[in-house]
């Protein structure tokens, strides 16, 4: 182009025939082998990601140079990145996709800058950012040697350094979708996210690879092995959705981005439903049953007052006793934390605190109201949840609650024993609304531990008969009848099940106004 | 009515020994003459028909306080009556940010002053020893927010302080000279209706097409060196092919205005390659810093279409002071929280680069035409040519991912436009710390 002596005709269709190698990837065979292993090429998956015909891209003519010893220089279109901005619902959102037809969908130094410079523009003007990771790490080739001390994580446009990713924390979503083996940055970047989701069979997350793993430890394992779905589902947490396939992932993404605003400043947007907010459910009381110790599934109770039944629920195969996820009610966006009584009777153990202090600190960075369902009876105890660090886990918890600036909402849907009732959307924590169902029962630990505890001399010396146990129980269970505590305005109300959508829906409208006047306010999250 | 007598004459019958006359201006914008006593009143250009302005007599703190409350320019006609400052630029400057845009119809011999030590519209159009003078002794620093103030005085020290956005008078230093009150009129007007910012959304703006004209391929041979008319393009970019030009005839190097693109009011900086390659002077850079403090002030965006093989060399150009200039107007290119938009149409080179926000300004994108060719200093002398011209090529940025594009000319507008509306949230949103542009 520029001093090539031409004119404007050789220099447009130079321009043109570049854009169009760009859109090559690696070409058809890189992709047929793509394809081969389950798996899309970037701009597949930014077709499904955004609306039709929405996506802009940037830094179209990047293109780099493959590097290895001993093998002929190859060229990189695109340098391993495709990015821009599209629409998700007619919402603006900035994209940064790894291409997986070159080097395995690492990045080169010019790659690298286009994704730093995507990430600026989004967390300067505050529009949610989708990473669709594949490796995402630099190419190793520019990484060996001392230049590895000047080489960054995330790229920035300028000379200056990059920001960290946890700077944009809280101020605009950044959602991952895991979609080949995250390493490093890549698996830093979804940690730090707002959402994180990951293809199963096809993807894994993992500090290092099999390679170094081989190399550093003398352990072989394979990717699969170190991070994939079903290791994060269970047992880390570190994916909220672990997807069936590439094309869930990216949809799961789109719905995610649905219930979010574009950053802290905005409210969600409200998005009516049809699902009338008034509409009745009989069907709840049968659902519950009013003996404690029998289980349910909080889940069914959820979705049956949530708008059109749709919940998206995150990391729903870790802590399993508690659920955490995104809704509507009467169009508002919500939060749900729900105990779910199916699974340790809905006791609040450390996982679930874990799980219920990321997301409520997520909800509460970006305006979402929570809606808390309790029938819990208390926190873990004993040796191994001490050993496990419930201590710690409790005081996030209790900091994190007391801290919230959203409004929260709460229904005792049964037994709400312990601090955690406190701490789960209580009135001492400032919960705007808290009703019970007639089921509900309050108090500080559950009538038997009541009794052990009190009367612990009297049970030891066998002075207490079983029948005057029994008197006990029945008396402190009376004693903790939620409409005591509705008596004395402790709670709001006792409502009738099947009227708990309704209730729900207009204590959300009768705090929207405290939410406007706090959207200035920057609350950021922690990663664990 | 109080029974004071107008503070202004009847049209004709107060003009200046120059001939300047308030009552007319206020006649050809349509307004009518404010009697005395009679506060600040409310008013439409054009007999009631256009944009709503609040008149004063003097710019005062007041004045400002109540134009703001209304969510209005402030449209200051200084009758001939009014007493000098007692000293020259001491009242006009500290007015802060608060003022984003004013007109000043001046007599012969009025200037601007006091703009700051380092800027003045003396020093911007070449007119030392040019009387920096108040419009009154009461202004402030009352926040008005981003409304103009259009300050019309008759009297030659009358001129307004540092908030100058447009010096109009009917000859001597001024932005447009000249013009008599019709037309200096008709440019306040089209001032006001370019720089009043009603449409902060794209959405809701109405996007008046581009003049009908050549397209910018047309207009821009593709050779480096080759001659074009850097208003042509200008006028196949903006709104309707329409601006009000600041300080116009200084440093012809750059030409500074303010226009709308996609209905949004910016700031516009174009350089002239005609005039010595575009090569900045000091003056050039006041003109462009003056043009930042407007767009910083009223939150409109910043777009450069650059054209500059450098910085000019002496007498024009750098000196020692000279170099300080420069230094100073990178640093404020720089520093400027406005949204910033570059296309680099030709040569983009060292320092003049960054002063019109093509490199290192922390523009918020940079496109470049593909003729465009960006480097830290001119060739060598000895230099090849051709291989000077590969290395500076825009391509070759944006290949290695500097640049992030290369744009077709005939695009720029709809690029443009497209991009403001992508970095829209930018100012309001502010920039998270740590991210560094």
């Amino acid at each position: 182009m520029a001093g090539t002596g031409g004119g404007w005709d050789e220099a447009l269709a130079a321009l043109a025939a570049r854009r169009e190698a760009g859109r090559q990837l690696g070409g058809p065979a890189a992709i047929e082998r793509l394809h081969a292993r389950g798996k899309l090429t970037a701009r597949e998956r930014i077709d499904l990601l955004f609306d039709p015909g929405t996506f802009r891209e940037l830094g179209e003519l990047v293109t780099g140079l493959v590097e290895v010893p001993g093998r002929p220089d190859r060229e990189a279109p695109a340098d391993g990145v495709v990015a821009g901005w599209g629409a998700v619902e007619g919402r603006r959102v900035m994209v940064v996709a790894d291409d997986g037809t070159i080097t395995a969908g690492a990045r080169g130094p010019g790659g690298n800058r286009k994704a730093g410079r995507i990430r600026d523009l989004a967390a300067q003007n505050g529009y949610p950012l989708v990473l669709l990771l594949e490796s995402s790490a630099n190419r190793f080739q520019s990484m060996m040697g001392a230049q590895f001390a000047g080489a960054s994580g995330g790229g920035s446009a300028g000379a200056s350094p990059p920001a960290a990713p946890w700077q944009s924390t809280g101020r605009s979503p950044v959602v991952c979708a895991v979609l080949g083996t995250a390493l490093g940055a890549a698996s830093f970047q979804t940690m730090d996210a707002e959402f994180s989701t990951l293809a199963e069979g096809t993807a894994a997350m993992a500090l290092a690879g099999p390679p170094v793993v081989q190399g550093g430890i003398g352990v072989e394992a394979t990717p699969q092995d170190l991070g994939s779905g079903e290791v994060h589902a269970t047992a880390t947490g570190f994916i909220d959705h672990v997807a069936p396939d590439e094309a869930d992932a990216i949809a799961t993404v789109r719905r995610f981005l649905g219930f979010f605003p574009s950053s802290s400043w905005e409210l969600p947007p409200r998005v009516p439903t049809g699902d009338p907010a008034g509409r009745v459910s009989p069907e709840l009381a049968d659902l519950v049953p009013l003996d404690h110790r029998k289980p349910y599934d909080m889940g069914r109770l959820v979705r049956t007052i949530v708008d059109d039944g749709d919940l998206l629920e995150l990391r729903p195969r870790y802590a399993r006793n508690i659920i955490v996820g995104y809704a509507r009610i009467d169009g508002w966006t919500v939060g749900i934390i729900a105990n779910q009584p199916r699974h340790l009777g809905g006791i609040v153990d450390v996982k679930a605190v874990i799980k219920a202090v990321r997301f409520a600190q997520i909800c509460n960075a970006y305006n979402i109201p929570l809606v808390f369902l309790q029938d819990q009876p208390g926190f873990i105890v004993g040796p191994d949840s001490e050993r496990e660090g419930a201590l710690r886990q409790v005081v996030r918890l209790m900091n994190t609650a007391y801290g919230a600036t959203v409004p929260m909402v709460t229904v005792l849907v049964r037994k709400a024993y312990g601090f955690s009732t406190w701490l789960l959307g209580g009135r001492a924590v400032g919960a705007d609304h808290v009703v019970a169902w007639p089921s509900g029962a309050i108090s500080l630990a559950a009538p038997e531990i009541g009794v052990a505890t009190l009367l612990r001399n009297e049970l030891a010396q066998g002075e207490l008969s079983e029948e005057r146990q029994l008197e006990l129980y029945a008396s402190y269970r009376k004693m903790s009848q939620a409409r005591w505590a509705a008596y004395d305005f402790r709670i709001d109300d006792v409502i009738d099940p099947a009227h708990t959508r309704e209730h729900l829906a207009a204590a959300l409208a009768m705090v929207e106004g405290r939410r406007r006047a706090q959207l200035r306010t920057r609350r950021s999250f922690d990663t664990a | 009515m109080t029974g004071w007598p107008s503070p202004y004459a009847p049209p004709g019958a107060g003009a200046t020994p120059a001939g300047f006359d308030p009552a007319r201006l206020l006649a050809a914008l349509g307004l009518p003459v404010p009697a005395a006593g009679g506060g600040l009143p409310l008013a439409r250009l054009d007999g009631g028909t256009g944009l709503s302005v609040t008149v004063a007599a003097a710019l005062t703190a007041e004045a400002r306080a109540v134009a703001a409350q209304r969510g209005t320019p402030l449209l200051v006609v200084v009758p001939p009556s009014h007493p000098a400052p007692s000293a020259p630029g001491a009242a006009g400057g500290a007015v802060g940010h608060e003022i984003s845009a004013a007109a000043v119809l001046g007599a012969p011999g009025a200037a601007g002053g006091a703009v700051g030590p380092e800027i003045s519209a003396a020093s911007v159009l070449g007119a030392p020893g040019a009387a920096g003078g108040a419009v009154g002794p009461e202004m402030s620093a009352t926040p008005v927010g981003p409304w103009p103030v259009v300050v019309a005085a008759a009297s030659p020290w009358a001129v307004a302080g540092a908030d100058l956005g447009l010096l109009v008078g009917e000859r001597g230093p001024s932005d447009h000279a000249g013009l008599d009150e019709a037309g200096a009129a008709d440019l306040v007007r089209r001032f006001l209706y370019l720089s009043v910012g009603l449409q902060p959304s794209l959405d809701e703006a109405p996007t008046e097409p581009p003049r009908p004209g050549p397209s910018l391929i047309e207009l821009v041979p593709f050779a480096i060196d080759g001659a074009y008319d850097a208003e042509a393009v200008l006028a196949a970019v903006v709104d309707g092919g329409r601006w009000v030009e600041l300080a116009a005839g200084a440093a012809p190097e750059v030409l500074t205005a303010v226009a709308r693109l996609g209905g949004r009011p910016v700031g516009v900086t174009v350089s002239n390659p005609a005039h010595d390659g575009g090569r900045l002077t000091p003056a050039g850079c006041a003109r462009v810093e003056r043009l930042l403090d407007w767009c910083e002030r009223g939150g409109r965006p910043w777009v450069s279409l650059v054209d500059s093989a450098g910085v000019a060399a002496a007498p024009t150009g750098p000196d020692a002071a000279g170099q300080e200039i420069l230094r100073r107007a990178a640093a404020r290119a720089r520093s400027a929280e406005v949204t910033k938009l570059a296309v680099v149409v030709g040569r983009a080179v060292g320092l003049a680069a960054t002063v019109l926000g093509a490199v290192g300004a922390r523009a918020d994108l940079v496109l470049p035409w593909p003729r465009a060719q960006l480097s830290l200093t001119p060739p060598p002398p000895g230099f090849d040519p051709a291989e000077a011209a590969r290395l500076a090529a825009a391509d070759r940025a944006a290949t290695e991912g500097d640049l992030l594009d290369v744009i077709h000319p005939d695009e720029t507008r709809a690029r443009l436009i497209e991009l403001l509306d992508l970095v829209r949230g930018r100012r309001e949103y502010g920039t998270p710390p740590g991210v560094v542009r």
